[in-house]
This record gives C-alpha cells, sequence and structure tokens, in this order.
C-alpha cells in the first residue's frame, strides 16, 4: 500500500469521522444535557439531505440548502420538543427512548412516501468539483471542503459553549441540571435551544454529506447506530468524547475495510461492544451509574 | 463477639475525607444511635456496612465474618437488613406485595418438589402478620407510592424487617414525621429490638434517648465521642462540638 | 379477575383450535398462513413482554435471538438428520447460548447503556450475517429449506407444506410457549421480575441477586425469541439477514408495546394488529408502516398500557 493510498483512505475515514461528529455532537449534548436518548436524531439527519435535494432540484443552489436545512429541520425539532418531548421529562427515560425510536420510524416513512424509495443522486456544487493536490495525492475538492466546513462547524460550536453565557448555561446544565434551575434560567427553554441546535447540526451533517454518499430512506437508520457508537464509545455527555468517538469510529471503518473487507464493520461493533462492556463512560465519561467492570 | 464490628473505616472521595477511621463495635441486642451534623459521614458509614460503598481503609466484621467488599445483596442475605432515609420502597406495587417479597427474598426453597404456590403463599402469610405489626393492613392492597409519608416510612422499616434480619440499620426513621407518627415508631422499634439489634442514624435526640443504650457521636467524619447517653451527654468535646464553636471563636478573638 | 383471564385464555385457545375449520368457508388458504405467521410471532412477543415489560430492560436484541434460532434452524434443515424437534431444539439452543453470553456480558450496564448495548450486539450479528459469504448465504440469505418430518410414536407427519398441518404446528408451539410464559410470570422468580422493575436497588438490599434476575429473563426471552425463529424458518423455508436487523427488534417493540407490557396479553394483540394490517395495509400502500408509526407514538404519549392495557383498565375493577 502507497502512501498516496495511505493518505487517502485516512482522508476518507476524516471526512466519515467529521460528518458524523457533527451528528454526535448534538446527540451526546442533548443527552448530556436533558437524558434524552435521540432514535430520531438519524432521521434528522436525513431530512437535512433530502431537503438538500428538493432544493437542488428547485432552484440549482447548493448553498442554499445549507441555509435552508438547518431552518426547516430545527423548526421541526421545535415543535417535536414542544409537543413531545417536553411532556416527558422527568419521566422514565425509557419511554423516552420508545418515543423518539417511533418518530424515526414515522419519519423514515414520511421520507420515503414524498421523496420516493429510490436513491437519489446529489452532485457537488461546480465550484467545488473536481479535484485538488493535497500533499502528493489528487483528493476530490468537495471531501475536503466537507472536512474543513465539518471542523469549521464544530469549532464553532466549541466556541459558542466555551466562551459565550448561553454556552455557559449549557454547560453547567449538563454538569447539574437543578443548580441551573435555582439560578432562575428558564431550564426549559435551555433544553428546547439544546434540541433544535443539536437537530440543526444533523441537518448541517446531512448536507454536507449528500453529495458524498447515497441518498435514501434508509440513511437515516444506517448512521443512527454509528452516532450511538461514537457517542457511547467517547462518553455520554461529552463533547470531546463526541469528536474523538466519530473519528475513531469513522476511521476503525475504513481501516477495517482495507484490513479485513467485509467483515470490517462487524468487527468495528464487537471491539465497540467490548469497550461499552469494560467502561460504559466511555473514554471521556465519568457517568457511574453507567454500571460495568470499572 | 461483638455481632457487628468496623475498625478503622475510613472512605476519602479525593481530597475529601468523608468517614475518618471509624471504630465501632455492637453487641447483639443492643441499640445503638449515630448522632452528628449533617456531612458527618453517618449514611457514608451506613453505605460502607452495607456494601454500597467501598472502603479506602479499614474492615467491617458481621457475625465473626468479614464483609468489607461483599455484594450488597450477599450481606442482606446474612442477616443484615437496611432501611433508607429518603423512603426506597416498590412505589409500583403493593403493601401487601412490598412486604411479601422482602420475605421471599430469603426464602430458600426447602425440598425438591416444594411448588411456586406454597412459596407465594407462605410468604403472602408471613406478609400479613408484618401488615398487622406495622399498623398497615388497612392499606395493605393500595398501592404503595400512593400513601402518606407516614405509612410509607412505617413500611420503609416493614422492609427491612421482612428479611428477618439479625441486625437492622435505620437511617433516620423518624425523619420529616409528626410528634404522634415519631412516637408510634419509637413504639415499634422498641417492640423489634427485643429480637433485632438496631443500629440507626438520628437527628432527634428525645428518640435518641428514649431508644438507645450506647451513642456513638460523629463529626465531619470522625467518632467524636462513644458511650451511654449520659456519658456523652456529659462530654466536653461534644458539648464544645455542639454547642461550644461560638463560644470557642469568642473565646479565640477575646484573647 | 384471574379466572376471568383464564377462561378469556382457554375460549381464545379453542377459537384458536378451530379456526382452520372456516378456512374454506370464510376466508381462504393465504389467511391461514398468515395466521400461522402471526402465531409464530406471538411466542417471540412473549419472550420480549417478559424482558421489557416484567423486568423492564427494554432491548433491541430480540431480532439477533430470533435470527440465530431461524438461522441455527436453518442449518440443521439443510445439513442435519432431518427431525423436526431436533431441528427446533438446534434453533433453541442457538439463541439461548447466545442470550446467556451476551447478557452476561450486558447486564451490567444500565438503563441507556443496556439498551444500546444491545443494539451493538444486534448490528453486529447482521453484518456477520450479511457478510458471512457461503456459511450464511450473505446479503441472499439461505433459501429452498427442506421440511423436516415429526415422528410420534408410528405417525409420521411430514407434509408441512399443508396450510392447516403447518398452522397447527404453530398453535402447539405457541401454546407449550404461553403456558411456559405463564408458569414463569406466576412463579415465585416471576414476582421477583416485578421486584427489579420498580426498585432494582432495594430488591438488591434485600438480598436479592438482581443481575442475576436479570440475566435470567434475559436468557428466557432468547429462548422465546430462538424458538420463533426456529419455526419461523422451517414455516418460511427460508431465512435472511433482515430477520437479524435492529429494525426487526424495532417492529417487535412496537408490537409489544402497542398492545401492553407486562400483560403477556397485550403484545399478542399487538402482534396481531400488527402482522395483519401490516398484510392488508401492504397491498394498498408501501409505507403502511407511517401508520403504525403515529399510533405507537401516541400510545407512548398518552396511552402507555397499550391498547390491550387500556381496554383492560375501562372494565370496571369489580367486573374484572
Amino acid at each position: 500500500m502507497t502512501a498516496e493510498a495511505v493518505l487517502t483512505q485516512v482522508l476518507n475515514g476524516l471526512t466519515i469521522g467529521a460528518v458524523l461528529m457533527l451528528i454526535a455532537m448534538g446527540l451526546t449534548i442533548i443527552f448530556g444535557l436533558m437524558e434524552v436518548v435521540n432514535f430520531a436524531h438519524g432521521a434528522l439527519y436525513m431530512l437535512g439531505a433530502y431537503l438538500t435535494v428538493t432544493v437542488v432540484a428547485t432552484t440549482g443552489r447548493f448553498w442554499l440548502s445549507l441555509l435552508f436545512a438547518p431552518i426547516v429541520v430545527g423548526a421541526f425539532a421545535l415543535l417535536f420538543e414542544l409537543t413531545m418531548i417536553r411532556p416527558l421529562y422527568g419521566r422514565d427515560p425509557l419511554r423516552q427512548v420508545l418515543l423518539t425510536f417511533g418518530v424515526a420510524v414515522v419519519l423514515r416513512e414520511g421520507v420515503e412516501i414524498v421523496w420516493g424509495p429510490r436513491v437519489q443522486l446529489l452532485l457537488p456544487p461546480s465550484a467545488l468539483a473536481g479535484s485538488v493536490e493535497f500533499f502528493g495525492v489528487q483528493y476530490p475538492t468537495y471531501r475536503l471542503a466537507v472536512l474543513v466546513a465539518a471542523f469549521g462547524i464544530a469549532g464553532f460550536v466549541w466556541l459558542v459553549l466555551k466562551r459565550t453565557n448561553i454556552g455557559l448555561i449549557v454547560r453547567s446544565g449538563a454538569f447539574d441540571r437543578d443548580m441551573v434551575d435555582a439560578l432562575g434560567i428558564n431550564v426549559r427553554r435551555v433544553f428546547t435551544g439544546v434540541f433544535v441546535a443539536g437537530a440543526a447540526l444533523a441537518s448541517l451533517a446531512g448536507v454536507l454529506v449528500g453529495p458524498l454518499r447515497s441518498v435514501q430512506p434508509d440513511m437515516g437508520n444506517d448512521v443512527i447506530v454509528d452516532a450511538f457508537i461514537a457517542v457511547i464509545v467517547g462518553g455520554l455527555g461529552s463533547l470531546p468524547g463526541a469528536v474523538v468517538g466519530a473519528l475513531l469510529v469513522g476511521m476503525a471503518e475504513l481501516m477495517g475495510a482495507l484490513v479485513i473487507p467485509g467483515m470490517a464493520k462487524a468487527a468495528v461493533y464487537i471491539a465497540v461492544g467490548i469497550v461499552m462492556i469494560i467502561k460504559p463512560a466511555g473514554l471521556f465519561g465519568s457517568d457511574r451509574s453507567a454500571g460495568g467492570v470499572a | 463477639m461483638s455481632l457487628l464490628e468496623i475498625r478503622s473505616l475510613t472512605k476519602e472521595f479525593g481530597h475529601l475525607t468523608a468517614v475518618r477511621h471509624v471504630n465501632l463495635a455492637i453487641s447483639a441486642g443492643e441499640r445503638h444511635a449515630i448522632i452528628g451534623s449533617n456531612g458527618a459521614g453517618k449514611t457514608s458509614l451506613f453505605h460502607m456496612i452495607t456494601g454500597r460503598l467501598r472502603p479506602t481503609l479499614g474492615s467491617v466484621h458481621f457475625r465473626g465474618v468479614e464483609i468489607t467488599a461483599l455484594p450488597p445483596h450477599r450481606i442482606a442475605r446474612m442477616g443484615l437488613a437496611r432501611s433508607f432515609q429518603i423512603t426506597n420502597i416498590f412505589p409500583h406495587l403493593s403493601v401487601r406485595e412490598n412486604l411479601r417479597l422482602g420475605f421471599q427474598a430469603q426464602r430458600r426453597r426447602r425440598h425438591a418438589w416444594e411448588t411456586g404456590r406454597s412459596i407465594l403463599a407462605e410468604t403472602a402469610e408471613r406478609a400479613a402478620s408484618l401488615l398487622e405489626l406495622l399498623n398497615l393492613s388497612i392499606v395493605a392492597d393500595a398501592v404503595s407510592g400512593t400513601l402518606s409519608y407516614g405509612d410509607q416510612r412505617r413500611l420503609e422499616i416493614g422492609l427491612a424487617l421482612a428479611v428477618d434480619p439479625v441486625l437492622i440499620l435505620l437511617d433516620e426513621p423518624t425523619a420529616g414525621m409528626s410528634l404522634a407518627a415519631t412516637h408510634e415508631i419509637v413504639d415499634l422499634l422498641r417492640q423489634i429490638s427485643r429480637q433485632v439489634t438496631l443500629l440507626l442514624i438520628e437527628h432527634d435526640i428525645d428518640v435518641v434517648l428514649k431508644l438507645s443504650d450506647r451513642i456513638t457521636v460523629m463529626h465531619q467524619g470522625a467518632i467524636l465521642a462513644q458511650g451511654t447517653p449520659a456519658e456523652v451527654e456529659r462530654n466536653s468535646r461534644v458539648q464544645d462540638a455542639y454547642f461550644g464553636s461560638a463560644i470557642g471563636l469568642a473565646a479565640e478573638t477575646s484573647a | 379477575m384471574i379466572k376471568r383471564r383464564i377462561f378469556f385464555e382457554i375460549a381464545a385457545g379453542l377459537i384458536l383450535l378451530i379456526l382452520p375449520l372456516a378456512s374454506d368457508r370464510l376466508f381462504n388458504a393465504y389467511y391461514l398462513d398468515l395466521a400461522t405467521r402471526i402465531i409464530i410471532i406471538w411466542i417471540a412477543l412473549l419472550g420480549y413482554d417478559i424482558l421489557a415489560g416484567y423486568t423492564g430492560l427494554v432491548s433491541f436484541g430480540q431480532a439477533m435471538f430470533f435470527g440465530l434460532g431461524a438461522y441455527g434452524a436453518a442449518w440443521a434443515l439443510l445439513y442435519v438428520a432431518p427431525s423436526l424437534p431436533l431441528v427446533l431444539l438446534i434453533g433453541v439452543a442457538a439463541s439461548t447460548t447466545a442470550a446467556v453470553i451476551i447478557g452476561y456480558l450486558s447486564i451490567r450496564t444500565r438503563g441507556v447503556y443496556f439498551i444500546l448495548l444491545t443494539l451493538v450486539f444486534a448490528e453486529f450479528g447482521y453484518q456477520a450475517v450479511f457478510n458471512g459469504g457461503e456459511i450464511t448465504g450473505g446479503q441472499n440469505g439461505l433459501s429452498s429449506l427442506p421440511k423436516a418430518p415429526l415422528e410420534i410414536g408410528s405417525i409420521m407427519i411430514s407434509d408441512w407444506n399443508d396450510p392447516t398441518a403447518a398452522y397447527y404446528l404453530a398453535v402447539v408451539g405457541f401454546v407449550v410457549a404461553y403456558i411456559f410464559a405463564r408458569w414463569i410470570v406466576g412463579s415465585p422468580f416471576g414476582s421477583t421480575l416485578a421486584a427489579v422493575r420498580d426498585n432494582d436497588d432495594r430488591a438488591t438490599y434485600l438480598g436479592y441477586n438482581t443481575a442475576s434476575i436479570k440475566r435470567r429473563a434475559f436468557t428466557i426471552s432468547g429462548m422465546f425469541a430462538g424458538f420463533s425463529g426456529a419455526l419461523w424458518a422451517h414455516h418460511q423455508s427460508y431465512v435472511s439477514p433482515e430477520l437479524f436487523h435492529w429494525t426487526l427488534s424495532g417492529q417487535f417493540l412496537i408490537m409489544t408495546w402497542l398492545g401492553g407490557v407486562g400483560t403477556l396479553l397485550g403484545p399478542l394483540v399487538g402482534g396481531a394488529v400488527f402482522t395483519y394490517f401490516a398484510d392488508f395495509l401492504s397491498s394498498i400502500m408501501k409505507n403502511w408502516l407511517i401508520i403504525f408509526g403515529v399510533v405507537y407514538v401516541l400510545v407512548v404519549l398518552y396511552a402507555p398500557q397499550g391498547l390491550w392495557g387500556t381496554l383492560v383498565s375501562l372494565v370496571p375493577r369489580s367486573a374484572r
């Protein structure tokens, strides 16, 4: 295997990981703050991709979907959170899992009804078509752009969380919800905001990934397990964990495909299973209530 | 030999030392109370005895056997029961079923041909008599989560009794109760203490004085004093800790 | 209350037994086959209810055990001496063994982590089977499985293609499973499941080894799922990786919650309704699942006892 080929594969793995990262980030913050396991998160990602298809089909402009998708998906998430998730706060967390799972099913079928079952083809915007010379390899421009964009977005989220007041509230809330509540801050609004933001992030991931992977109704289901794995390995509730976890999953799958094609995914899952058993709290997590051997 | 022997029990959470080299010996039939301000380490001590927390140092021996690292269910099986400060019952099950489950926990199949039905029947019978003792017969079939606070607290103690223990650890059994309810609990505990050894954490000094043979005073994780109620009352260090800090400060500032 | 239920069970049982007689008059053989499939799935639902409903452990692993039972039976049908009891036994053994192992590994984790871990295992199972090449038939699965004969004394039943025979086989399997499930749930062990679900912590302090109880429940559910899967493989003469996919677990989940967890009968209602309407609606619209999705979400939000549970609760206490 030549150095160029290795680099290409590394970049591929990073690209997958980067997209997964955006999904995982939303998923983990939502869990860390609200203890909601959002099974529908993959569906939100899928909506982002499908909305891009429509935007491109009607206006021919890819860039528009970067704005359009998060807004539409965000609005949907707002409705979703207010009507369905709010009533279940503080109740049995299993019910939330059941609920969001049901919504994921409805969204998947709904997407298929509206857009049809066939794979939709999305091309990268013409400005980013073609390939570029990158450290000795010819790499598709669009993929590099996705990498840059994903990390850029993640960086932006990180800044918001670390440097702004809202970010501080979210982080403290993830640490101690009641304390934030006692300080007089409307915790419910924070929850809603976080949920909508997470959904917007997932939809952006969907927009970005559209030209890279097949846009089909099962893409939500296909990605959600990987997203859960990324989040668990990194530690539920930990943002750096989500980033690391996602990149690990992306790289592992690709590397695995090189070494043991076919069984790559299976091997990843077994490895993950082992991690979850030994330290369910993940690499960066510290949730003692998770159980496990540690 | 003491029924429960605690040697040098210590618990550190990072830089915070919750329990500091506690030594305690409880004899069979004794009624022993642990008192101390909040954060004195009393509940952590209970957690370590019952297997919920692993001590950083020290050991716990029960009936001559070391139980320090044992899982909670094994310790419970040996006859060490516990009631909780925050009511910890089976909220969706009936009061009767709550107690019955307690009896069933210790129930082993006596013969190979013993049917499930007979086990269920026998444990139900024993639950019925315990209901009488706890004065909960009237609400026996009510869903326990819907009971009044006082009733729930009695059920809480009842659950600890149902496992037929040799020693019960009671964590603030009269917490949040009216005077009348407290009297009831004290009577109940007095009755129980004829067959079971009691170790309780309490804030209510009246209860402590009425119910205990010996008292241990804890302060900031360590034992401040130990002895009969009279001895403890006279103890100057206890006086300092409970009433003295203001005087001590005043003495210092005026010096 | 119990007497009424037993009365209902016997009545339902009798209906099940005489159903085929109506086959040619009221409906055709196709519906008999549909009923057969429903009854086979019922067995898996019983196991799932014991785990999720009675013990409170929501798992996405059901499909994996169902698939293992199916594939185990498929291999037995293809490579082992033909005998129906043996085939079923191999299927159940495969799923039960896996359930013991995976249960031991997963039960140490709690709540959300447990659910996700079962999901990961299910996905692993699916990938392994999907990419299993020759051994598992890969993407296409294993088809054209032969039927296995059943010898009772001197009688040999081997024409399982006959819808009536296939139906009664399913009914017998189901009745056995149901009696077993009722016995478990009504036993002292069964009462501990409710304790674990309601307050795992306190149960531990009473002296119950809750991890062990949960593992046993997990194994039991794996056993039921495997038995169901084995019967399924034999009936359909075909197995495919989809039987392992977590979305199938999701369907079991929907069936169970739709009907009403923790009642054994609820999931059966859910399963029958789901499968029947799936069959019926799929001829009208491809995405019939969305209707169930919506109903399911509504049930989770507003009627968590499920359809059957809500129905039962509407009957005044005295009449039950």
